[in-house]
């Protein structure tokens, strides 16, 4: 019966299932192990790491090299296999960062018997959540034994370049904030408004930056935060909308902000941030501001009815209050009037002096002030232009009954009173 | 006819070129006014002063020997002048105060930081014109009523000097009637009549203080 290969696998596959204890007698005696001849020595293994920086940060991309000397003639020689290993800040134990290399017994030098392998643009730390030494080792197997280069040794190799085990420092900078580039906008805003918290952060090794916008309400309090991952360099970008910083019940507040922001080892946060102010929800509309002045004259001492249209649909007992601004009395609160809700617009009129004789000459302004907000959000009007007041200071013409009452009243008491101090002082 | 008219005319050119002139200038400067009065004041009462030193020193060197105090002297020297001429006198010197006042401190015009306008309250009040002449009555009341028993009772007033005194009052009256006018106009200015109430507050002033200049000139003869 001719048995071929395939035939005595699948034999060894069945047998192997129906009888391990068998099979594995079997291999017992199959084996045949190595030997090597007496005069074999393990092959000398080192790292070969011919830069200068000692100075390691988590996101550079490395080179070691391996270097293998091997002294036995080649019909001794075997295969050798390598690992390379790293042990992280903190750590205790070893961990292979790479794949394993070969070298076949026919890969050394000629001339000094010597090989060499390179693990290439390995980040071994990526992930460090600590600084501080990082040591590298070579695990690697001659098929007769298993050695590691920092043990292998009588005492840590250190020639040159050549190192039994490589220790580094693995360092970290800190990612920093653009001062000049972090903004929130529209400011002020309505809550609804799509707005946006802009800032930019650098790391100078290029680590992936976590920031958190932290935001906070009037007292402080921290109102809400969000974070996201960023590239350094990179502006980060949160709308208030989309992580629902604001709701309706925040119109009118005034919030601020901070960002925390790291790259995994180290961090900061910066300084409290104004904004944004949120602006009322608005509760009325105003409309047509108007001064009409008694006559075209506009003296001091004449009246002057304002009056702005109010459409008020929700509240009562809104106060809408009047002021007049001139140079001799700048915000000059004249009258004030409380109105209740209504569906129709409404004309509030204020008809009233407004001035005295020291805003004679002076340009004057207006505006309204009002206890909810407009439809700008706002709780005041624009200032309006008034016009200019007459310079004319006394409102009584010479032949006028007061004019004429007051002088003689004066020249009268005068020559009065020479005839009374005549009588009492001079007899 | 015509030699008449020519007069007239060249008369009121003459007073129109004054107005406006030299007197114009001097009325229109609050300080200069104000500096010419606050002058002529003291040297009305440095020369009364001088007056009455001079005549006590005579008095004391033809005395051969006898004490004489001042106060004594003064006593001696003290005649009254009629009710009607004191009481003229104190009312022109009212009027003169007052005259003064209204001339340089009712309007901005001379003093644009220090005027009746100044104080809103008493300004925008009716009767304000009135309260700011009467409050510079009662500032002005002590010095009003001893300044014509000071400066007249102790030298010869002749009937022309009372005369003046007397005839001040209605130059005084004018001179406020024409402030009072002009502060009613005010911004708008009329620099002749300025002038005017200016020159009769003037020459009222001297008219009140003539007496003493002229003791002191004879004096010095």
């Amino acid at each position: 019966m001719k048995l071929d290969l395939d035939d005595l696998v699948g034999n060894f596959e069945k047998w192997k299932k129906e009888d391990p204890n068998q099979f594995e007698y079997m291999k017992k005696l199959l084996h045949i192990p190595f030997e090597p001849s007496g005069n074999y020595s393990a092959p000398t293994v080192l790292i070969y790491y011919p830069y200068n920086n000692t100075n390691i940060t988590r996101n550079e991309k490395l080179k070691m090299i391996a270097y293998v000397k091997n002294d036995n003639p080649i019909e001794v020689r075997s295969n050798i296999y390598l690992q390379l290993e790293a042990k992280g800040p903190g750590e205790e134990n070893f961990t292979a960062v790479s794949s394993q290399r070969v070298i076949l017994s026919n890969e050394y030098s000629e001339d000094n018997n010597a090989s060499m392998r390179d693990w290439s643009d390995i980040t071994p730390f990526l992930n460090s959540e600590e600084t501080g030494n990082v040591s590298f080792r070579i695990w690697f197997n001659d098929m007769h034994n298993t050695y590691y280069t920092d043990t292998m040794y009588g005492k840590p190799h250190v020639s040159g370049d050549f190192y039994s085990e490589l220790n580094l420092n693995l360092i970290n900078t800190p990612p920093e904030i653009d001062e000049n580039c972090t903004n929130v906008s529209p400011d002020p805003a309505r809550y609804n408004d799509p707005i946006k918290y802009e800032a930019c952060f650098f790391d100078s090794e290029g680590d992936m930056v976590n920031v958190t916008l932290h935001v906070f309400d009037e007292l402080g309090n921290e109102h809400k935060n969000a974070t996201q991952i960023i590239k350094s360099g990179k502006n980060v970008t949160f709308t208030a909308s989309e992580y629902g910083f604001f709701g309706e019940d925040d119109a009118g507040k005034n919030f601020s902000y901070s960002y925390s922001y790291d790259d995994g080892l180290n961090g900061s946060v910066t300084k409290n941030m104004t904004g944004p102010s949120l602006l009322s929800s608005p509760k009325i509309y105003v409309s047509n501001p108007n001064v009409v002045p008694e006559d075209d004259n506009r003296y001091w001492w004449q009246s002057y009815a304002f009056s702005i249209k109010v459409k008020n649909p929700e509240l009562d007992n809104l106060r809408i209050d009047l002021y007049t601004d001139t140079q001799a009395h700048p915000k000059n609160h004249q009258a004030c009037q409380m109105i209740n809700a209504s569906k129709e617009a409404e004309d509030v009129s204020f008809d009233l002096k407004p001035f005295e004789v020291s805003d004679a000459n002076q340009t004057f302004t207006y505006y309204f002030t009002y206890s909810a907000p407009d439809q700008a959000s706002r709780l005041e009007s624009d200032h309006e232009k008034g016009g200019v007041i007459n310079p004319r200071l006394v409102k009584y013409s010479m032949d006028s009954g007061v004019m004429v009452a007051n002088y003689l009243f004066i020249l009268l008491i005068s020559l009065v009173a020479g005839v009374v101090i005549e009588r009492r002082l001079y007899r | 006819m015509n030699a008449t008219v020519v007069n007239i005319i060249s008369s009121t050119d003459m007073l129109s070129n004054f107005l406006s002139g030299p007197l114009a200038n001097i009325s229109s400067n609050g300080f200069l006014g104000v500096g010419l009065f606050v002058i002529l004041l003291a040297l009305g009462l440095g020369l009364h002063k001088l007056n009455m030193m001079r005549t006590y020193r005579r008095v004391v060197s033809t005395s051969k020997g006898l004490e004489i105090s001042e106060e004594s002297l003064c006593e001696e020297m003290f005649s009254r002048q009629g009710s009607n001429f004191n009481a003229a006198a104190v009312s022109a010197w009212i009027l003169l105060f007052i005259a003064f006042a209204y001339f340089y401190f009712l309007t901005p015009s001379l003093f644009l930081k220090y005027n009746y306008f100044q104080v809103p309250s008493l300004a925008s009040s009716p009767i304000g014109f009135f309260l700011f002449g009467f409050l510079v009555l009662l500032l002005t009341g002590i010095a009003s009523a001893f300044l014509p028993r000071v400066l007249y009772s102790y030298c010869q007033v002749s009937k022309r000097e009372k005369m003046a005194i007397m005839l001040a009052i209605p130059l005084l009256v004018v001179s406020i009637i024409i402030s009072v006018y002009l502060g009613t106009k005010y911004p708008a200015q009329e620099a002749n009549l300025r002038a005017v109430a200016f020159f009769a507050l003037f020459i009222s002033q001297i008219a009140l203080l003539w007496p003493v200049y002229l003791e002191a000139l004879e004096g010095v003869r």
